[in-house]
């Protein structure tokens, strides 16, 4: 959810968790900060907040609602539709870190995310959910997993050696495999060569992606 | 016998190793990433200062799991017998005012959001709640400034108006240390507002002021 305010009017907001909208009340602010009452349907107080900036974007989240002054990308209305599962603001903080790089359990998550199927990402959180032992297990067998069902649009190895999390782990056992995984991957590699020259830019890899899950050559 | 001696150790020894957790509050003052155990892997690490009992103490939590930039405001669970044990638990307010986490508490004392109620408080001498802004604004200005030379450009604070008309000083932004002490003075001996009211109750709201 997101209100922009260009013009230093639109200020102060009520967001109201029962319904999910956005209400401006207030002028208060400028165009320096923005400040989110959270309301529910009885007009009772919630909580409240600012960020600094023009912009504000809210989310809900399972404990909390989080405001950012930079557009996350995130839709709270769907990112969890098929498995009710919902981000707490650990989860959400990292799930903002690993998109900022260009890795694979970047793509990952926007890939969870895009089929209603959000997982934990927070370790604590995994660890409340499934136990200390399993939540470990799991954890690898998303790695693995990841391996196997994303490609890097380049056909480079993984690029996980950038990621400060993963980086030994899976970048010094687990890129060979994957870089043989990546070449196996031979729908994403057949979409690109269909459509070269269509996607440049920021970004392209999302747009390509988005595009790609919904055409012929992506198969389930 | 055995098994009852058996039975104690071990409860006593579980009963050592469990932790007694406190939430607090604190900020972030360093940060850094350094090499994970035996090697393998990164981890964040943050030394924070909080205040508990009215002193000032710093912790040193080993594992974040979160990058975190030193002026990030963040909620933790201390663990009052081992403090190396200490665990995030999430970021309230990043330093550079990017995000911030406002936690959804139904469990606390029920308030109203001033502009959600049918009937809002009125200031001394106000009869229209639109006119409050300016009132409120100008009283709170006049009087900070009687007793501070300079006042920053632009503080927004949240004045909690009780049942009764009582106000009391709630969050404020962009301000500092000293400006905030003698806020709460000001607004200590404050004239009472005409409380508000929601579908013919007196109920405590929560106003928002800039003073700019």
């Amino acid at each position: 959810m997101l209100r922009v305010d260009p013009d230093g009017m639109l200020d102060e907001y009520n967001f109201n968790v029962d319904t999910g909208e956005f209400d401006w009340i207030s002028d208060k602010g400028g165009d320096e900060r923005q400040y989110v009452n959270v309301v529910n349907n009885e007009g009772d107080l919630l909580g409240e907040g600012s960020v600094q900036g023009s912009e504000v974007y809210a989310y809900r989240l399972r404990e909390s609602v989080v405001l950012t002054n930079f557009d996350a990308e995130f839709d709270d209305r769907s990112y969890n539709r098929e498995n009710g599962y919902q981000y707490s603001s650990g989860d959400f903080q990292l799930r903002n870190e690993y998109r900022k790089t260009d890795n694979v359990f970047g793509r990952f998550i926007d890939k969870a995310e895009g089929a209603g199927k959000a997982v934990p990402i927070s370790l604590r959180e995994h660890e409340m959910k499934y136990g200390y032992l399993t939540s470990r297990l799991m954890m690898m067998g998303t790695a693995i997993e990841s391996g196997l069902m994303l490609a890097d649009p380049l056909g480079k190895p993984f690029s996980v050696g950038g990621s400060r999390y993963f980086s030994r782990t899976v970048g010094v056992s687990g890129s060979q495999g994957a870089k043989a995984l990546t070449n196996a991957n031979t729908g994403w590699n057949s979409f690109l060569k269909a459509n070269t020259g269509k996607y440049s830019g920021a970004g392209w890899q999302r747009r390509a992606a988005a595009d790609y899950y919904k055409s012929s050559f992506y198969k389930k | 016998m055995r098994e009852v001696l058996f039975i104690s150790i071990v409860c006593f020894f579980m009963l050592s190793c469990s932790g007694e957790y406190l939430d607090i509050k604190g900020m972030v003052i360093e940060s850094h990433v350094v090499p994970g155990s035996r090697g393998y892997g990164f981890r964040d690490v943050a030394e924070v200062r909080y205040e508990i009992e009215g002193k000032i103490d710093t912790i040193t939590i080993m594992h974040t799991g979160t990058k975190l930039d030193t002026g990030d405001s963040v909620l933790f669970s201390l663990d009052l017998k081992n403090p190396k044990e200490s665990k995030l638990k999430q970021v309230v307010y990043r330093y550079d005012g990017s995000e911030a986490y406002i936690p959804l508490d139904t469990s606390k004392e029920k308030l109203s959001q001033y502009h959600a109620i049918d009937k809002q408080p009125l200031f001394e001498g106000v009869t229209n709640y639109v006119d409050n802004d300016s009132v409120v604004q100008g009283f709170l200005k006049e009087e900070l400034r009687s007793i501070q030379k300079t006042i920053p450009n632009r503080i927004g604070l949240y004045l909690i108006i009780d049942k009764d008309g009582k106000a009391t000083l709630g969050k404020v932004y962009d301000s500092d240390v000293a400006t905030e002490k003698n806020l709460r003075k000001v607004i200590d001996r404050m004239p009472l507002f005409e409380p508000g009211e929601h579908k013919g109750k007196k109920v405590k709201v929560s106003y928002l002021v800039e003073i700019n």
